[in-house]
This record gives structure tokens, C-alpha cells and sequence, in this order.
């Protein structure tokens, strides 16, 4: 019991973390699920709303949520002391919350919506899913057309480790506010984070793409790599560690 | 087991609970945390077990600082808020969680408290009533068998059998080699079990002291009249249940709330008596002076006009 990283106890954590939260993992997906059938019943997988603005609205309710588990499975004052006070060294305990945060919710939901998607376009009759189901992950057609493939889950992931990353900050930074002033902050300050981080992506993908041969491509593909830099690398990892630095000194 | 020097803590700049605080507790006795409301008895739990950080000064639980949080001493801590978290998990599911964190967690000894309780493992602590709850996450943390217990009102919730038979856990729990520390207002409920007796006032400590030293120096009992040197007194039948100095030696029983009331209105006489430890033996001299201090400009009967329920003359 005195060595500061053990795999065995960190399984353990992951295990009781996941044991205490799988009420909000449901509750995204159900959230999830929810946001793509309204979007079916209104055309939206191959119609009037395009798979993308889906997904990100998938995105948003992730960013908006994300505040929720957060707060509740390591940061509230009454559940945050079951974490906190269990016999585990504050490095497993980040560890865990690191991978359950950014990797495992994502995986999760990614995976979910990857699901649902291939539902939405077998029943929509797209041929290449039934002929060429690999062209789901590599096809970057597929993802114009339909926005379901892998090739999306880079933006995507960074995305929703950088609203995250934002959010455990905040609650971090605004842990002397009230609750609802605290959320309120953090769903803001997340929102407008993915806002001008969901600009800078579409940039860069458009101007990837080759979708946007204007007067402007060069000035915007340059200025979509420095967004793409800063919201997809320098944000979470800074703020990760700003949160890390944070935990040491958590109090209840 | 537990030394804090020179303890300060504040919330913010301004709010000061502590300043420069020094107490020690020792393996081997229940100590009962008793103060007013706001005075800071969950904070003092609290830092104890590394939740929150001195302001200044240090605390020590068995060699280290709670601060630092470290696996092997939360391995020997275990804290029970009043306020717990209902897990939508059954007992047994959260033992089978939980317990493996705990070297020395006793499943026999769960299965003892469990049953003694008279709870079912099986049902959801989310779905139980707060008595329940509170019973259930009880037998978890006597069955992880730490060094250091922390409770803090343990019993709110509880019902009357439950109460008797928390008492008797606690006890059979309680070795050599065990703190507990139980901070409470529900002091008629621990009577009999917590010894020392801690109380906390702003800033500071009133007293620490055990129920032997206490009623060596005090006395608790009826008295047909109202009396001077009565340090606190209340209505009751055949008299005044009174608090007093022990002048001739008498070995009486002490009454935790009397204690408590008569320590909340006397305290600058509580510290000398018990924390600056001035002059212990029940001398005459002694008793007259303090009596005096106590008639004073502000008597008894003043201070107690809110409390005092004797009748008026």
C-alpha cells in the first residue's frame, strides 16, 4: 500500500468509478439516441438536415452533459469525498479520471453513434455499407455525403477532450461558486470553446477537402492549422495539466 | 495517533475557524467531538482526513500529513459524513467494489454489523431510507478495520434500537490500537461511549479531557437551592440539575449536555481549568475565586436567560 502507481488498484478505481456513473453513461447515449431519431423523423439522414449537424449536435449535448459528470463523479462536495478519500494515490485516481473522462466516454458515445448511423443508412438504403462496410472508417466520400465514417473521429475526439479538458478546469476555477453559477459558467465558457474550435475544424476540413478553392484558401488553411494546434493540443494538454495540479490541491 | 500543532484554518481571507490549535489523540479511546453549531467539528474531521489543507501548521495522523493523501494512509483512514453519497448500488455490490481497497477489511465482522442491523444486503443503498443508509455505510466502515475512524453525526437518522445497538458496535469495534473520533450533537446518544470528550469553541478548544479527569473536577448533580458557585444549572425534579465545582472529591456521573452547557458558558473558565490546566485540585480557594469570576458583572442567571429554565424569583 505505498507505492504511488499500481495497475491492479487502478482497475479497481475504474472499476467502482464506472460501477457509480453508469447511470450518466446511459443517460448520454439515451440522449444520443434521441438526438439521431428526431433527426431521422426530420430527414435528416439523407435530407434536410445533413448527418454533420448530428453529430454536432451530439457534440454539444457532450459538451453541455459533460459538466454533469464531472461534477458528480469527482468534484462534488458529497460524492467527490467517496473518490477522494479512497485508499489510492492521487496520481491513480487522475489517471482514472483521465482515461474514464477522454477516452472511455467518447469511445462510448463515438462508438454508439457509429452504430446508430450504419442503422440509419442501411435503412436509408446506402449500398456501400451493405457492398463496402470498411469504407465506413477509411472513406472520406462517405463522410461528406453522410458523416458517419472514421475519418471524423479525429475532430471529433479532440473535440470532446477539449470541452471536457474546459470543463474540469472550470470547475476547478469556480469550485467556490454555487452549483448552478458553476455549471452555468462551464456550459458557457465550453460552448464558446467549441464554437470557435468547431469553426477552426470545419475550416481545416473544408480547406483539406479541396471544397473551398476561394481567393482565400491559403490564408484560411494556415489559420485553420493554428486553431487546429492550439484547440487540439495545446488547450487540453495545458489544461490537463492545470487540472492535475488542481486535484493535489482539491478540497471539499 | 493524531498530533495538530499550531493549527490555523480559514475559509477565505477572513473566516477564521481555527487559529493555532494543539491537540493531541491517542490510539485506544472514542473521542467525542461536541461544539456549538458553526464552530467547526466537520471542518476539524475534514482536515483530519486530508480533505481539506491547514491554513498553517501541521497535522499528523500516524507519521504523515493527511494532506499529502497518500494510499497507505487512507488505507487507514475511513470517514463517514454526515451527508453520504447513495450509491445506486446494493451493500453487497459495494462491498465487492469497496472492500479490496481496505487491507484489512473483516467480511465476518460485515455480516455481524449487517445483521445486527438487522439490513438487507441485497437492497439498493439509493433506495433506502436515510436511517438505512447511514446504518449500511456504519457497518462498511467498521468492518474496514482503519486505524482512524472519523464519524460525524453518525446517529442523525438513526431510530431509537438502532442508536442502542450503534453503541454497542462501536464499543466491540473500539481496540487498543483504533481511534475514533465521533463529532455529535446527539450527545445523550453516546453517553457511555465517548471518552475523552472534545469541545470545540471559535478558535479554539474548551476542553479535552477524560471522564475521569472531568469528574474529578467537576460535579454533576440535584441540589434543593440555587447555589453561587454553580457553574451551570437546570430545572429538574426535586431541584437543580447542577454542574459544580467538586470540592469534596465526590465521584459523580457526568452529563455529557450539562458538561456541554456549563463548558459553552463558562469558557474562559473551562481553558484554565482543563487546557491551561491551572490549579486542578477542587480547593476551596480556588472554587471561591472562580465563583466570584462567574457572579461577576455578568452572573449566571444573566448568561443563562436564554438557557435557564429555573424558576424566577
Amino acid at each position: 500500500m505505498t507505492t504511488e502507481f499500481s495497475f491492479p488498484r487502478i482497475g479497481l478505481l475504474l472499476k467502482s468509478e464506472i460501477a457509480r456513473n453508469y447511470k450518466i453513461y446511459l443517460t448520454l447515449l439515451l440522449v444520443q439516441a434521441g438526438i439521431f431519431l428526431l433527426g431521422a423523423l426530420f430527414g435528416g439522414v439523407n435530407g434536410m438536415i445533413g448527418a454533420n449537424s448530428l453529430i454536432t449536435t451530439g457534440n454539444a449535448c457532450i459538451i453541455v452533459l459533460m459538466p454533469f459528470i464531472l461534477y458528480s463523479h469527482l468534484f462534488h462536495t458529497v460524492k467527490g469525498v467517496n473518490t477522494t478519500m479512497l485508499p489510492a494515490s492521487q496520481n491513480e485516481k487522475f489517471a482514472v479520471s483521465l482515461f474514464q473522462c477522454i477516452v472511455l466516454t467518447p469511445f462510448v458515445l463515438l462508438f454508439f453513434h457509429w452504430l446508430l448511423s450504419t442503422i440509419g443508412m442501411l435503412l436509408t438504403g446506402v449500398n456501400e455499407v451493405m457492398t463496402q462496410p470498411w469504407a465506413l472508417f477509411v472513406s472520406r466520400k462517405l463522410h461528406v455525403n453522410h458523416g458517419l465514417n472514421m475519418g471524423f473521429f479525429d475532430s471529433y475526439f479532440w473535440e470532446v477532450i477539449s470541452s471536457q479538458t474546459v470543463c474540469i478546469w472550470g470547475v476547478y476555477f469556480f469550485k467556490t461558486k454555487k452549483f448552478w453559477k458553476t455549471v452555468l459558467t462551464i456550459c458557457c465558457v465550453s460552448i464558446a470553446l467549441g464554437i470557435v474550435g468547431g469553426i477552426g475544424l470545419n475550416v481545416a476540413f473544408d480547406a483539406y477537402e479541396g471544397g473551398m478553392y476561394t481567393f482565400f484558401a491559403d490564408a484560411a488553411t494556415r489559420f485553420a492549422r493554428i486553431m487546429y494546434v492550439f484547440f487540439n493540443l495545446i488547450v487540453p494538454v495545458g489544461l490537463w495539466a492545470w487540472a492535475y495540479i488542481a486535484m493535489r490541491r482539491q478540497q471539499f | 495517533m493524531i498530533e495538530i500543532q499550531n493549527l490555523s484554518f480559514r475559509y477565505g481571507k477572513h473566516q477564521t475557524v481555527f487559529e493555532q490549535l494543539n491537540m493531541e489523540m491517542k490510539a485506544g479511546y472514542i473521542y467525542g467531538l461536541l461544539g456549538e453549531n458553526g464552530v467547526g467539528k466537520t471542518t476539524l474531521l475534514r482536515l483530519l482526513a486530508g480533505l481539506r489543507f491547514p491554513t498553517e501548521g501541521s497535522i499528523r495522523i500516524l507519521g504523515q500529513e493527511p494532506r499529502q493523501r497518500t494510499a497507505s494512509l487512507l488505507s487507514e483512514i475511513y470517514y463517514l459524513p454526515e451527508v453520504i453519497d447513495p450509491v445506486a448500488l446494493s451493500l453487497n455490490e459495494y462491498v465487492k467494489l469497496y472492500a479490496p481497497f481496505y487491507p484489512h477489511f473483516d467480511h465476518g465482522q460485515l455480516a455481524h454489523y449487517v445483521s445486527e442491523f438487522g439490513l438487507n444486503p441485497a437492497k439498493k443503498i439509493s433506495q433506502s431510507s436515510h436511517g438505512q443508509q447511514k446504518k449500511a455505510m456504519m457497518s462498511f466502515a467498521l468492518a474496514c478495520n482503519t486505524k482512524l475512524l472519523l464519524l460525524d453525526e453518525p446517529t442523525s437518522g438513526m431510530d431509537i434500537p438502532s442508536k442502542g445497538i450503534f453503541r454497542r458496535l462501536i464499543a466491540q469495534a473500539a481496540t487498543d490500537d483504533k481511534c475514533f473520533v465521533i463529532s455529535t450533537h446527539q450527545v445523550r446518544d453516546l453517553e457511555n461511549l465517548i471518552d475523552p470528550i472534545v469541545i470545540l469553541e471559535h478558535n479554539q478548544v474548551l476542553l479535552n479531557n477524560s471522564i475521569e479527569e472531568i469528574s474529578r473536577k467537576l460535579w454533576f448533580g440535584i441540589r434543593p437551592q440555587k447555589s453561587d458557585k454553580d457553574l451551570y444549572r437546570e430545572n429538574a425534579l426535586g431541584g437543580y440539575a447542577v454542574v459544580g465545582f467538586n470540592e469534596n472529591g465526590e465521584e459523580t456521573r457526568v452529563n455529557i449536555e450539562m458538561l456541554f452547557n456549563a463548558a459553552i458558558q463558562n469558557k474562559e473558565l473551562f481553558k484554565r481549568m482543563f487546557i491551561k490546566g491551572e490549579d486542578m485540585e477542587p480547593k476551596r480557594s480556588f472554587a471561591d475565586e472562580m465563583a466570584q469570576r462567574i457572579k461577576g458583572d455578568a452572573g449566571l442567571d444573566e448568561r443563562q436567560q436564554n438557557h435557564d429554565n429555573g424558576p424566577r424569583e
